[in-house]
């Protein structure tokens, strides 16, 4: 049976180009990039490589990159440090309903500290709404994160507006860029942020590395300390293989970003085409235009995610699901509640997320089964009204 | 129907009863997969049993006929007990002699 991955938004695989640059370091160039011999030396140059390269790909200064462990750790720095750095002048944070869980269980923890967070509410689509965000602002709002792309439905978010507004009032501006890093073209300066983070693994790298773009004079708080590593901002010995390879995968996606974007938003489009004309009862999550290019989010009535999921699974079909079963911790999506859809449908959602190496059969093949799929669970469903038709359409509904 | 669309786990029981005995039990399940197993499996049990044999049957019972349950999943199993009891009790008070 064929194996087919539509996971990419929550991992891919590393390129083969990046792999092979990674290689030297893991065994020839071995040297830890602070020692003072020349196996030391001899990292330190690919190390500054990487950061030159990441930076003039996102149009900042290499002195601007901090390489961390990942996206996670570069979103608990980027809040905690300007929490932190910024506690005297305010103690008022804003971030999205929408952010990724690094973000708002992190912004949670800071309550504990004694700061105030806002979530941003968001529309149907999940976009911010610029002027309920606005009318969050406070003279003592030191802090505003708003994802450049949300991992969840794909939508774009409103940067540019929501960037002037915090350049306006002196407030830090952060933006979590882990999904669009890939796919979208990222300029600090356009929308300009203070500070920016992404991931290794989500275009083509390899786990465990990403950045953390801090504007020069941005003063901002350690939270790894303990090691004299990024100029002294974040300690612990330099991952040179993964930094490697991080910035060789950006470079890369960046460079066939277009041709990419394209081949990848035909397979989604076509994959949303047939799902809905083929299969009655079913809602596209996000917003339709405004989206990555690889998401797509569906929640199938009457029918829970789970066991979508692993119905598709047994197909050989690799996805995942806002529902509730399959988060382990037993809450629904909190980004589709945020967007105001009912708890029935949060919990029969699936989300579909494609890849340069996937091709238009896989699509075709994922859609058939799909639909014998969901007519086999609304078969079971005691939700799925009686006087319905349940079968599987062959062309157009 | 046990359970609720909002909690993500819904289960419906239905069984045939002849001279006291289950001779037939179906279920729908709107939920995930472990749902779906303990529905199952649970109606699988009570086939062939009295109407006060089937009552005996508890979510540990379908537990161990699956071979085990992950601990986050062994609330699907209390809702299939509870399902069973529910289709019983209904029968029940139908059937007051």
């Amino acid at each position: 049976m064929e194996h087919i991955y539509f996971d990419h938004a929550a991992t891919t695989p590393v390129d083969e180009r990046v792999l092979q640059k990674m290689l030297p370091y893991f065994t020839d160039n071995f040297g830890n990039p602070n020692s003072q011999h020349w196996f030391g030396r001899r990292s330190v140059t690919a190390v500054d490589e990487a950061r030159d390269t990441v930076a003039s790909l996102i149009g900042a200064k290499p002195s601007e990159i901090y390489f961390t462990s990942g996206g996670t750790e570069s979103d608990n720095w980027a809040i905690r440090g300007a929490a932190h750095a910024r506690a005297e002048k305010g103690k008022h944070l804003i971030i999205s309903a929408v952010e990724h869980p690094a973000m708002i269980t992190t912004a949670k923890e800071l309550e504990k500290e004694g700061f105030e967070i806002s979530l941003a509410p968001v529309d149907e689509y999940g976009a911010v709404d610029v002027e309920k965000l606005k009318s969050l602002l406070r003279p003592d709002t030191i802090f505003v994160g708003i994802m450049t792309a949300n991992n969840e439905v794909g939508t774009i978010q409103p940067l540019a507006e929501i960037s002037g507004l915090c350049r306006e009032r002196g407030i830090l501006f952060f933006t979590d860029a882990v999904q669009a890093a890939g796919a979208l073209k990222i300029d600090v300066n356009d929308p300009a942020v203070d500070l920016l983070s992404f991931s290794g693994h989500k275009f083509y790298g390899p786990k465990g590395v990403g950045v953390l773009y801090i504007r020069s004079g941005l003063k901002l708080g350690k939270i790894i300390t303990g090691g004299h590593q990024e100029r002294t901002m974040r300690g612990g010995t330099t991952n040179v293989p993964a930094i490697v390879g991080l910035a060789e995968a950006l470079r890369l996606a960046q460079e066939e970003r277009e041709q990419n974007a394209a081949y990848v938003s035909s397979l989604r489009d076509r994959f949303i085409s047939r799902v809905l004309h083929e299969i009655p009862y079913v809602k596209l999550n996000g917003h339709p235009q405004n989206r990555l290019p690889a998401n797509a989010n569906f929640s199938f009535r009457y029918i829970e995610g789970e066991s979508l999921l692993f119905s598709l699974d047994l197909a050989g079909i690799a996805v995942s699901s806002g529902s509730a079963c399959s988060s382990g911790s037993l809450e629904p999506s909190h980004v589709l509640l945020a967007m105001g859809l009912p708890e029935g449908l949060a919990h029969g959602s699936i989300r579909f997320s494609f890849g340069k190496d996937n091709t238009p059969a896989q699509i075709d093949y994922a859609v058939d089964k799909l639909k014998e799929i969901v007519v086999k669970l609304r078969a079971l469903s005691p939700l799925f009204p009686k006087d319905l038709k349940n079968e599987v359409f062959e062309k157009e509904i | 129907m046990i359970g609720s669309e909002a909690c993500g786990d819904i289960m419906q029981v239905f069984i045939k009863v002849d001279n006291g005995v289950i001779t037939d039990a179906k279920f729908k399940t709107f939920g995930c997969a472990a749902a779906i197993a303990t529905s199952s499996t649970a109606t699988e049990m009570i086939k062939g049993k009295t109407v006060d044999e089937a009552l005996e049957v508890t979510n540990k019972k379908v537990i161990e006929v699956l071979g085990g349950l992950p601990p986050q999943k062994i609330h699907c199993s209390v809702l299939a007990e509870q399902a069973i009891k529910a289709a019983i009790e209904d029968y029940k008070s139908r059937h007051k002699s």
